[in-house]
């Protein structure tokens, strides 16, 4: 059972309150228009709407100081698509027939130069302030879940009310916004109407429910959270939640989440007797199933490019071209098979600029405020999702990684964080 | 910390923005290099499109009978056939082939690169035709099939009586007949749109390679112009420039003489000493005679001393005493006791202490803090330079002033 002691002491309030405010106030209104605007996009359907909002958002905190350019990243960038753009031209002349998309490498660098900046002000209590705005803001996305679930479950059947009040043209195109539980169900995973897939609407609420868990929130957050998670019928966001779990229990907040363990438990065994439970425990295993979601993520897409891959030595290190891998991937015309983060980078750009692609990508990953976040958002976008052109994958790993790093202070999993609330109740 | 992070912000969009003219020839540079390397490739593609008709409604069916046929279009099978045509290696004409699906058609482009225009076009003809022969050998082989079914039905008197009474009633040719044409609807067929009439070189354009390389360029050279060596050669020009070289506790330009003064008498010390680090000559001296006037405003009576060569050059009317010493004196003027006892000497509260620049007056000065240094840098400075002369006097919180 975690004490107070057991908690790192805060800094009384002072007069920089209002700029940890103003930091904290940044990341939950990007977070917030993340999961609002995810659906959105610029006339065409192809450019998230989300993109020049978050430029914005950027150009905004850099003017009035509440971010600020990493020196490192900033450099780490420029030198990834300084050379990933040389390649290009080289690829066009050693490469049998190279697709080379000008757009996909345009996207690829305009959508990580964000990643190039960080908070002004990393404190811990801009931090704590930062997290509890967005698991708010998860809870009302988990509400939207269960509400969007309810109503299937009375018998109003599902219906996409943004696609009926915002032009076509004004929505991402190529996304499946979400389907049936099961073949033939009239019941469709939780997407909140809003979200673009349920898999990315697991993946917010995977993120606020492990930011919840570091938080110590009240158990009703937590069972809101998790409840929302499995109404998207979506293991991305498990994924997520399961890897910080093991990273947390490897560190001395094992003794804070500890209590969580047996109601934790009690959810799991509940959940599971439920039908959308029995179709998540199916999914467990998919992975060493050829046809499941899972393999077509991980090990299928290899197996497609490995050939083309690894035919010339020399194309190998060059790569094959931006945008190659989707074009290959896309030919074969097998339903849910996607490019993955590795593939993306070393297919495409080749070992030499891929390697400087992959060193920026893993450095926007590292020195963040939580060990555990890090690693479930790193393996979920290295291993599971086509994580490096998609803005709405990418921002968990800016909103609460990146633009956090380098911490100043000691990791929240070696010294816990701690909701005001429960601060200024002194009690655990 | 607010006020700093918006500082630095500023500080690399201005240092991009101080270093446009490396941008702009690094853009072009870029861009040409990117078109030259574009420009290398002699090869050619040629281009085929083909149209699938599926023989169904259902769009899903559809789209899978035209990703299929894009497949099959550089299967072995195809290929073979074509480099047999063509008389070439199958493998190499395979590396050569790509199909693509045009998004929201049904048509199938067939691409094949060669050396030639012409070898590429022959070549694109080549497998285009293999494609659509292979689907038609396909199609025959679904009629045959159908027709030897209905023989075979026929013939084996399996249909039942009833059947049978009606399929001869109706005529039995017309029935068969027009089961095989459904099942030769529903197969699918290739047919060719466009033949491969015009060539074009093989890889990006020219265009493209220009603005990958322009892209390439400016990139490069905004990593060149965050990185400490250029910066370090860069000219000072004005305030932002100075305030941009590390080790001073404050950057300003000789305007703001009444903001140092401030600085001088909040520090408590009663020695100022003023380097000269290439600021020209007038100006330095109006900067000393304008910080003791600011000083002498303040209600601090000043002293001056002057070392080395500008001993000949004091003006008249100087506010307080002025001494003028050798530059053999320096080492003792320098030193910390004779410092000390300056003020006292010229019975006054601060004295200024004016000397040039060189290695042993920041030697003697290294690591004391009992004193105020004033770094006059002289516009066109390098950053270099003036932050080798802040260095030495770190520990005493040098004042860097753009003089001129």
């Amino acid at each position: 059972m975690a004490t107070v002691d057991a908690v790192a002491p805060f800094r009384p309030e002072s007069a920089e309150s209002s700029g940890r405010d103003r930091g904290a106030a940044w990341i939950v209104s990007m977070f917030a228009a993340t999961v609002l605007l995810q659906r959105l996009s610029l006339p065409g359907g192809t450019v998230p709407l989300l993109l020049p909002v978050l430029y914005g958002w950027v150009a905004y905190g850099l003017f009035t100081g509440v971010v600020a350019f990493n020196p490192t990243r900033l450099r780490l960038w420029l030198l990834a698509a300084a050379l990933t753009a040389i390649v290009a031209p080289i690829q066009s002349s050693l490469v049998p027939i190279p697709i080379i998309s000008l757009t996909s490498w345009g996207l690829f660098v305009a959508v990580w130069l964000p990643a190039t900046v960080h908070l002004v002000d990393r404190g811990r209590d801009t931090l704590r302030r930062a997290f509890e705005g967005c698991v708010r803001v998860g809870e009302i996305l988990a509400v939207a879940c269960l509400v969007m679930m309810a109503t299937q479950f009375v018998g109003l059947r599902y219906q996409d009310w943004l696609a009926l009040v915002v032009p076509k043209t004004f929505l991402m195109q190529g996304f499946v916004i979400t389907y049936p539980v099961q073949y033939d169900s009239p019941i469709y995973r939780a997407n909140a109407w809003i979200g673009l897939e349920p898999s990315i609407v697991s993946i917010q609420l995977g993120v606020c429910l492990v930011l919840a868990v570091l938080l110590r929130a009240r158990a009703r957050t937590l069972l809101l959270l998790a409840v929302g998670l499995i109404a998207t019928v979506s293991g991305s966001g498990i994924v997520i939640f399961g890897v910080a779990l093991v990273v947390m229990l490897l560190h001395p907040i094992r003794r804070q989440i500890a209590r969580f363990f047996v109601p934790g438990l009690v959810v799991i065994g509940l959940a599971a007797l439920t039908p959308i439970g029995q179709q998540m425990l199916g999914r467990l295993t998919e992975v060493s199933s050829s046809g499941s979601s899972a393999s077509l993520r991980a090990i299928t897409p290899y197996r497609y490019l490995w050939a083309d891959w690894t035919a010339d030595p020399l194309v190998a290190l060059v790569g094959h071209g931006a945008g190659s891998s989707q074009k290959i991937i896309e030919a074969t015309n097998v339903p849910g098979l996607l490019v993955a983060s590795p593939i993306k980078v070393f297919f495409d750009y080749g070992l030499v600029a891929g390697t400087a692609l992959a060193v920026f990508l893993i450095a926007c990953y590292l020195d963040g405020p939580t060990r555990s976040l890090a690693a479930g958002l790193f393996l979920s976008s290295w291993v599971l999702q086509p994580a490096t052109t998609a803005l709405v994958i990418v921002m968990p790993t800016m909103l609460f990684v990146a633009w956090w790093a380098p911490r100043d202070f000691a990791p929240v999993e070696v010294e816990p964080l701690v909701q005001a609330s429960r601060r200024d109740r002194g009690t655990e | 910390m607010t006020g700093r992070g918006r500082r630095r912000s500023s500080g690399f969009l201005g240092l991009l923005r101080r270093n446009l003219p490396l941008l702009v020839v690094g853009a072009l540079l870029g861009g040409l290099l990117g078109w030259m390397v574009a420009s290398l490739r002699s090869d050619y593609t040629a281009s085929t499109v083909v149209s699938v008709r599926a023989g169904t409604g259902d769009a899903a069916a559809t789209n899978t009978a035209v990703q299929s046929a894009a497949v099959i279009a550089t299967s072995d099978a195809v290929i073979t056939q074509a480099a047999g045509a063509l008389g070439v290696d199958p493998g190499n004409l395979k590396r050569r082939t790509t199909a693509t699906v045009d998004d929201g058609t049904t048509l199938v482009t067939i691409s094949v690169t060669a050396s030639t225009d012409a070898e590429a076009a022959r070549a694109a003809a080549a497998v285009a035709d293999a494609a659509v022969n292979s689907y038609r050998t396909r199609s025959s082989e679904i009629a045959s099939q159908v027709r030897t079914a209905g023989e075979e039905l026929l013939a084996s008197g399996k249909l039942s009586a009833s059947a049978a009474e009606i399929a001869r009633q109706n005529s039995i040719g017309l029935t068969v007949g027009q089961a095989q044409g459904g099942s030769i609807d529903g197969a699918v067929a290739l047919t060719l749109v466009s033949p491969p009439t015009q060539a074009r070189l093989a890889g990006i354009s020219k265009s493209i390679g220009f603005i990958f390389g322009a892209a390439a360029g400016v990139l490069l050279a905004a990593l060149l112009a965050l990185s400490r060596g250029w910066q370090r050669r860069r000219r000072i020009r004005n305030e932002a420039d100075l305030q941009s070289a590390r080790g001073s506790r404050l950057a300003v330009t000789d305007d703001s003489v009444d903001q140092i003064a401030g600085v001088i008498l909040e520090s408590g010390q009663r020695c100022v000493v003023v380097l000269d680090a290439g600021a020209p000559a007038g100006p330095a001296d109006a900067f000393e005679h304008a910080l003791a006037d600011a000083l002498v405003r303040q209600g601090d009576t000043v002293g001056r001393v002057v070392i080395g060569a500008q001993a000949d050059l004091v003006p008249a009317g100087a506010p307080g005493p002025v001494r003028t010493a050798r530059w053999e004196e320096a080492d003792s003027l320098l030193s910390r006791a004779s410092r000390e006892k300056l003020p006292a000497e010229l019975g006054c509260d601060i004295v200024l202490v004016a000397v040039p620049v060189d290695v042993p007056a920041t030697v003697l000065l290294h690591g004391q803090r009992n004193y105020v240094p004033v770094v006059l840098v002289g516009s066109g400075s390098r950053l270099g330079d003036v932050e080798a002369a802040l260095a030495p006097l770190a520990d005493a919180g040098p004042i860097a002033v753009l003089v001129g």
